[in-house]
């Protein structure tokens, strides 16, 4: 649990015929990272290479042509089929059964698409043709005439009288045949000769012409009539074509979602191959597997494959480099935790898994800064719907349930502690203190509680290093040895005067170490902080010893120093954001109280509303600040202190996301 | 006159000519224009009624650009004034006079956006309408998009008029169809308005607001007609049929082709070298426009001659005015660019 997992190395000569078993007894409970090793490939002409290649892309393309299926029948994709996919599905087999599928559905989607693009189409000819219905003219008599060029369109009144000007050096007709007070519906004739000028004109005239559909005839009004039954007809043979993928549907559902599960595994399988190492009869396996299972599939490759050859390398976590994949392998109950550490960043092989840590102090400092007992409850009740799935709108919370169970849990309990329910902090009596009767001493304490915090992230860091073989870095760096003896020299030295003004325990300000000791091992921290990268460059013999001038290290390392003294104090102090949470978050709920009571008595309808409204407020709003500053304070102040991240995450072999992993 | 005429005139025509003797005079140009930069001439302005508008902004934002938006801030504000104090029938005529600087806005925002140019680039061209202005301006420059712009404007007197203009800008993609209608529209209601005056009021509004129709419209027809080549059906439907002393027949016979500067000659006896101006359009138009300026400015200062209680004293004061700043931003390019006065005297009105 406090650490990834260790890995093996294996390498595996496994004969053609053994090919598929032996992929599928490595993808079983996703213990196995796969290497790519195509590189090894000793086939000249690449034959076998292409003959992978080609299948995948066949899987691929049938992947498509069935996933194009289930969104042409609106089928739902659902969670994966239970069968076995141990086998590679028959490539003729199935195509043969996908184009049956296609050829029912194609027809009647290619069907429905072109109807839908007509019912627009016809749609913007009414709109075209609705200025005009008062009009009993039929225009398709004028079209397409021999002699006569005419123009029907809508321009701007204003402009008629212009463009009547325009037009006076040719013979001309000019109707205007419907206007409103801005547009009106003009009609234009004209010799084909004088066609040029009569469209010019009509242009500059911003004229917008009207162009009648070529196949009707009729009154404008008729033609309206025409268009509005064409476009019910085509919406009845939409609806008939519906009707019919319905049919297909149902029929051949469930046949569908088979064959898309068959040749997605299959392709997953065939993925996997082609980064194998290919010999002549033989292939070549290489990847990662967890330590614990080496005995296993060592045993289960003999059984599918007596004539396999397995070589194993086990690295442990001392000896790890860059290339070992870390697997993050946790309780049930902390593994959704996971992810929080996961987003900053991934764990190198041989670093302790902060997974526990995170699971321990994001709950702690929510509910610590969210204490109530109604609001906690309800934040862990939406943890709880999320994990169940059952309300759909609260799917976009992801794989936060959990997390917001816990911390839900948390401010619940801490609710308890403080005496808060619903914002009312009179109701209960608090089993430790109320936050804003306590304001000093709360944050005293949390400022306390992030001094351990950050002690302890010093020594998560030191133990790492110590792991690494850096031991340079783990006694001499400024988060190493030195920075934690400085680090608590100030504390200690701190405390005394802290004690003069602020109500903190007398074991605290009066601690039974002398002063001085601790002013000593300050100025050893100073130093050692301050020259940390001599010293370092001395005990590993890194030559030169002092980087550019003295004169200038001298300058840089005292900025440093002051940089690092000051980054301790902040990092102390961004603790007292959760006493100031926990003290405000009382305070919010008063507000609301005030604004309520503004409203009317607790009798009036008004005072629940606004009460409802605060309600909402906090929950939502004021727990997502909350988790933020959480997250702030688990990622910047503690993380910061150890974890580098820039491991490489495992990725198991899966041939099927059904596959269940073990403990 | 009217007896009515004097006391709807009588506020406002005191009022204007206290304004009219801080125009600057001739004297004032040419100190000004002898001064040696940017910052000597807006040093000497803020001598001058212009210097509470200086006073406004930081003396490091104080550019060429900028100060050309501060002194329209005065403009703005005297337009406010005079409108608010003129007789009620006449606002209309004057609001819609004041409506001219929203409609370059609309223009400048439009070219802003095909040129893509930022806010902040765009903000201090515009006249400062401040919240009277209908136009969302920095959201419509935001949208970096001619059509979603117009879009902007449902509800504004602009709508109807770019809805039939954008069509053509989606085949032509040329802003010059949109800009073309918004002038048409603007002027057509100008008009409309000066045809609802009375008496002398009328005549004085046909007089002054006419003859800068008539400048707009010969040049248009002049433009579209010897530099952009287009035919006479589109020159007569991209100019209008009304104005002072330019008739309807004037325009048509430009389009059709006839003899510009016989044109001019006839209808403004004083414009001497027409034909040498139009030899080289690209300089020349340019030369004549300002010429024709320059006899609107007559126009307005004959307002101020004889009848004194009429709107042709408030509308000669605003249109003088205008061309004063038109002036001043002349000599702010000049001085910031370091253009010698033999270089830039030709742009002025003012005769220096």
């Amino acid at each position: 649990m406090f650490y990834p997992q260790e890995m093996t190395e294996i390498e595996i000569i496994v004969p053609a015929k053994d090919l598929l078993p032996v992929t599928k007894a490595l993808s079983s409970q996703g213990i196995f990272s796969q290497t790519d090793v195509n590189y090894l490939s000793t086939d000249k002409d690449n034959t076998q290479s292409i003959q992978w290649q080609e299948k995948a892309s066949a899987y691929a393309g049938l992947e498509r042509r069935l996933q194009s299926i289930i969104n042409s029948l609106n089928i739902q994709d659902g969670n994966p089929l239970n069968r076995d996919y141990g086998t590679l599905a028959d490539l003729d087999i199935t195509q043969k059964l996908v184009d049956e599928i296609e050829l029912k559905v194609k027809s009647s989607v290619e069907q429905i698409n072109s109807e839908t693009k007509n019912i627009e189409h016809l749609h913007n000819l009414e709109q075209q043709l609705a200025p005009l219905s008062e009009i009993e003219v039929d225009f398709s008599q004028l079209q397409n005439s021999r002699y006569v060029f005419t123009v029907l369109g809508m321009m701007p009144q204003e402009n008629i009288e212009r463009l009547k000007t325009s037009l006076a050096r040719i013979p001309f007709v000019f109707y205007t045949l419907n206007e409103n007070h801005q547009k009106a519906v003009v009609w234009l004739a004209t010799s084909h000769e004088n066609a040029d000028i009569l469209n010019r004109a009509v242009r500059s005239a911003y004229l917008d012409p009207i162009k009648l559909p070529d196949n009707e005839k009729g009154t404008p009004r008729e033609i309206l009539v025409n268009l509005r039954s064409s476009i019910t007809e085509s919406e009845k043979k939409v609806q008939q074509l519906k009707t019919i993928l319905g049919g297909v549907r149902q029929e051949k559902e469930k046949q569908i979602l088979e064959l898309l599960w068959d040749v997605r595994c299959s392709h997953m399988m065939i993925n996997a191959i082609i980064h194998y190492g290919r010999l002549k009869y033989t292939y070549i396996i290489v990847g990662w597997i967890y330590s614990s299972k080496i005995d296993w599939m060592k045993q289960k490759i003999k059984s599918l494959s007596p004539d396999a050859i397995l070589e194993a390398h086990a690295i442990t976590r001392q000896n790890g480099s860059a290339d070992v994949p870390t697997a993050l392998t946790n309780p049930r109950l902390i593994r959704p935790f996971q992810m929080l550490v996961t987003t900053y960043g991934e764990p190198k092989y041989g670093e302790i898994d902060p997974t526990p840590l995170v699971a321990l102090l994001f709950p702690l400092l929510f509910g610590a800064m969210f204490g109530d007992v109604g609001h906690g409850a309800i934040i862990a009740i939406v943890g709880a719907l999320v994990i169940s799935k059952k309300v759909k709108f609260l799917n976009f919370f992801g794989s936060l349930g959990p997390i917001l169970l816990a911390c839900g849990i948390s401010a619940t309990i801490f609710g308890f502690l403080y005496g808060s329910v619903l914002g009312y902090e009179g109701v209960l009596k608090p089993l430790w203190m109320a936050p804003g009767a306590n304001i000093m001493k709360i944050l005293i304490i949390t400022i306390a509680g992030g001094v351990i915090v950050l002690i302890l992230g010093f020594l998560i860091n030191i133990y790492n290093l110590l792991v690494a073989k850096n031991y340079s870095e783990a006694f001499l760096g400024h988060n190493g040895l030195i920075g934690l003896i400085l680090y608590i020299s100030l504390i200690c030295l701190a405390l005394p005067v802290v004690g003069t003004i602020f109500p903190i325990p007398s074991a605290f300000s009066n601690l039974p170490i002398p002063s001085s000791v601790f002013l000593v091992t300050l100025i050893i921290g100073l130093i050692g902080v301050m020259f940390s990268e001599v010293f370092q460059n001395l005990i590993e013999g890194r030559h030169p010893v002092f980087e550019g001038s003295i004169g200038i290290y001298f300058f840089q390392a005292f900025f440093e120093l002051f940089d690092v003294v000051l980054s301790y104090v902040s990092n102390s102090l961004s603790f007292v954001r959760v006493g100031a949470f926990a003290v405000g978050h009382g305070n919010l709920a008063a507000v609301f109280f005030i604004l309520a009571g503004m409203l009317g008595t607790t009798s009036s309808v008004g005072y629940w509303i606004m009460y409802l409204v605060g309600l909402v407020f906090i929950v939502g709003f004021e727990g997502l600040i909350v988790y933020i500053q959480t997250t702030r304070l688990t990622y910047y102040e503690t993380f910061g202190k150890f974890f580098t991240g820039g491991g490489k995450r495992f990725e198991p072999l899966t041939l099927h996301p059904a596959e269940k992993r073990i403990n | 006159m009217p007896s009515d005429a004097i006391s709807d005139f009588a506020a406002i025509n005191s009022r204007v000519r206290v304004m009219f003797s801080t125009l600057l005079t001739k004297q004032d140009f040419v100190n000004l224009s002898e001064t040696a930069n940017l910052e000597g001439l807006l040093g000497q302005l803020k001598n001058t009624a212009y210097g509470p508008y200086f006073d406004r902004v930081k003396e490091k934002e104080l550019t060429a650009r900028r100060a050309a938006f501060q002194i329209r801030e005065r403009l703005a504000e005297t337009f406010h004034s005079i409108i608010h104090s003129s007789p009620g029938y006449t606002r209309p005529l004057l609001t819609q006079l004041y409506r001219n600087y929203e409609i370059n806005n609309l223009k400048a925002v439009l070219r802003g956006i095909t040129s893509d140019s930022s806010w902040d680039r765009v903000r201090y061209v515009l006249f400062p309408l401040g919240d009277e202005s209908s136009l969302p301006n920095e959201a419509m420059l935001e949208t970096r998009n001619v059509t979603q712009a117009v879009e902007l404007l449902k509800g504004t007197p602009y709508y109807d008029t770019l809805t039939f203009a954008m069509k053509r800008y989606s085949t032509e993609q040329s802003l010059f169809p949109i800009e073309v209608a918004i002038d048409l529209d603007y002027w057509r209601d100008l008009w409309k308005d000066v045809n609802t005056l009375l008496g002398q009021d009328r005549e004085y509004a046909s007089r002054i607001l006419g003859s800068l129709l008539d400048m707009n419209n010969l040049m248009w027809a002049i433009r579209y007609r010897a530099y952009h080549n287009l035919s006479e059906e589109e020159v007569i439907n991209y100019t209008l049929p009304f104005g002072y002393r330019v008739r309807d027949e004037d325009i048509r016979n430009i389009a059709a082709g006839a003899d510009i500067p016989q044109i001019i000659n006839r209808l403004y006896p004083k414009i001497q070298g027409v034909s040498e101006l139009l030899g080289d359009l690209h300089s020349g138009l340019p030369r004549l426009e300002l010429l024709l300026q320059k006899n609107v400015v007559d126009q307005c200062r004959a307002a101020f001659v004889g009848n004194p209680f009429q709107i042709g004293i408030p509308l000669g004061y605003l249109l003088l005015f205008e061309f004063e700043i038109q002036d001043l931003i002349v000599l702010f390019e000049a001085k910031a660019n370091h253009i010698p006065s033999e270089n830039y005297k030709n742009f002025l009105l003012i005769d220096l």
